[in-house]
């Protein structure tokens, strides 16, 4: 099937989306580098709309700094261009930063928000080591995966590889992340999905199933960050059950904060 | 990869929840106290995997047999060929109902070498500790007498600290542990349960499916309250395996939770790491040890989760070990 992709203005950016099926709206958010994908496990009965982020994909970036509160507001902005009242969310990591700025900025807008290999805090509270090293070491000119790069060059309407990874990496560091009290509030419910072999600190997406008052945590066994990208099935069979059910367990039975 | 039943088995699972609550009035009288909404959700989380007994499985007949070990005649069963794995029940659990299926399941294409834990099932109880140093003993003189080297051990619950026991203990005899819903020290267990055995009494199972399967299995049936006492007495007991003690285990692990655990998440998240976890998969190779943490699961649902379970734990005990 073959979709026409569609740009909004949503402020000054010219955002890229596309829509796929009928049925209740999904939002998809993509991780950081990375543009619209339409995943077939969630795209079957639902409305799918798929967008390319600030400077991502086929959004031109613009002379504004990288935020995920920004990116939230872009979204919703387009969503009440759509006239769409209340979505569910996908978000894979920085996606998933986006989804939950959404869920703080906007909760009449979502329903559920579906996150993967996602943190919510600062950049240093929130990796391993192993990732925090790597950071340190990496610059924009150093950090050019092929499987990121060459998509982005191809789709992007002005391409600027260093800018968008330098872009990326200060948002990453700037962000001072999400506070407790914005992590409590949310009224969304919430699937908090990680892989056992992801970047994050475990704890802290405890603490995050902990903090958000109606969520639900799955650790994924043998399972790394980028399984997004090499056999997402295994995460979003998982995240489909979610979506389209939402909870059986009892609020009560959730451990409490301690 | 699903982490949780389809619909329809949670649809059957509704349908035991709700037959549980017609018994939780009756417990409530029972227990002669206000109803404590979180301590009646615990006795009924441990009597949940008791009442859903009654499947029988078409499996071929198990070799069976009584091992001499640490002063017990332990009860064993033998399902199946392919390698050796060891499969412990819970607390006040048998060779019975769902567990039945747990062993048909991974004896497809294994040796399942399922046991009685002591005062459990067909293994009368004796004047013993029954602390997880002792049970994880017995389980090393069972596969002695059985003759078998090593094997992989999978435990539930009470099972699953006896399953970590045996790798601490008896390195040479554990290859991989798989632990579903077990802390390795008491304070792993959340506040919750800890707070509510000293309110326990045995009368709480007086007239439960608990109680009837004792019965019928127990070369003792009329022990059901010293037994009930005896497992009291262990989890009131303060234990604690040694952070060190798990760290130095040779054998990868498996660690098996519910999001709304009776253990402690946090407590989740040390043991992996622990045994290695926190390696970014992308950048490192991984760790052999694993977890998997089951969205909107409790400590018993996780029991309802064997089509889910299975095949992850399946996956581990294949999996060959990476060049580091």
């Amino acid at each position: 099937m073959t979709v026409k992709g569609e740009y909004a203005s949503v402020g000054d950016l010219k955002m890229y989306y596309e829509i796929h099926g009928t049925g209740r709206p999904l939002i998809l958010l993509h991780g950081a580098f990375m543009s619209a994908t339409v995943y077939p496990a969630l795209a079957e009965s639902r409305q799918v709309i798929a967008v390319d982020l600030q400077g991502h994909g086929r959004t031109a970036d613009i002379d504004r700094p990288f935020t995920f509160a920004q990116m939230a507001d872009d979204t919703a902005a387009l969503l009440k261009r759509l006239e769409i009242e209340q979505t569910d969310i996908f978000g894979y990591s920085m996606g998933g930063k986006v989804g939950l700025a959404m869920a703080i900025r906007h909760p009449e807008l979502v329903r559920r928000l579906a996150i993967y290999g996602t943190t919510y805090k600062s950049f240093e509270e929130s990796f391993s080591i192993d990732v925090l090293e790597f950071f340190k070491k990496v610059t924009p000119e150093t950090f050019a995966p092929k499987d990121l790069k060459e998509p982005y060059e191809r789709m992007s309407p002005a391409p600027n590889w260093k800018a968008l990874a330098a872009k990326i990496l200060e948002s990453m560091k700037g962000f001072k992340g999400f506070s407790p009290e914005q992590m409590k509030a949310i009224k969304a419910e919430v699937f908090i999905g990680a892989g056992d072999h992801n970047d994050a600190n475990l704890e802290h997406i405890v603490e995050m199933h902990k903090l958000i008052p109606k969520s639900q945590l799955a650790v994924f066994p043998n399972t790394e960050h980028k399984v997004m990208m090499t056999n997402p099935d295994k995460v979003l069979v998982q995240v489909k059950e979610f979506l389209d059910n939402g909870f059986e367990t009892a609020a009560e039975t959730k451990q409490a904060t301690t | 990869m699903v982490l949780k039943p389809q619909l329809k088995q949670n649809k059957q699972r509704l349908k035991i929840m709700r037959k549980i609550i017609a018994s939780e009035f009756h417990m409530r009288k029972i227990m002669n106290s206000k109803p404590n909404m979180k301590t009646t959700t615990f006795v009924l989380s441990i009597l949940l995997s008791m009442l859903l007994a009654g499947v029988v499985s078409g499996q071929q007949k198990p070799t069976t047999g009584y091992a001499p070990v640490g002063g017990l005649k332990m009860y064993y069963e033998v399902h199946g060929s392919g390698d050796p794995v060891v499969l412990l029940h819970g607390a006040f659990m048998a060779i019975s109902g769902d567990w039945n299926d747990w062993i048909g399941e991974l004896s497809k294409t294994r040796k399942v070498i399922a046991i009685e834990m002591q005062g459990h099932g067909r293994t009368a109880d004796i004047k013993r500790d029954l602390s997880y140093e002792n049970l994880a003993d017995d389980v090393a003189g069972l596969l002695d007498y059985l003759k078998i080297p090593n094997a992989d051990i999978i435990g539930y619950s009470l099972g699953g600290g006896v399953a970590m026991q045996c790798a601490i203990r008896h390195p040479e005899k554990v290859r991989k542990v798989v632990s579903i819903s077990a802390p390795y020290a008491r304070d792993g267990w959340v506040k919750e349960a800890n707070d509510f055995w000293p309110t326990f009494t045995w009368e709480v199972f007086k007239g439960t499916p608990m109680e009837a399967e004792y019965k019928r299995l127990s070369p003792t049936p009329d022990k059901f309250p010293d037994f009930v006492n005896h497992i009291k007495a262990t989890a009131l007991r303060p234990y604690d395996f040694g952070a060190d003690k798990l760290k130095a285990t040779k054998a990868p692990m498996f660690f098996i939770h519910g999001d709304a655990d009776g253990v402690r998440l946090d407590h989740i998240a040390e043991m992996y790491r622990l045994k290695g976890g926190e390696i970014h998969g992308d950048m490192r190779p991984r760790s052999a040890s694993r977890l998997a943490i089951l969205p909107d699961t409790t400590h018993v649902t996780l029991m309802n989760c064997m089509t889910t379970i299975v095949p992850m734990v399946n996956d581990f005990l294949d999996a060959k070990p990476q060049k580091q």
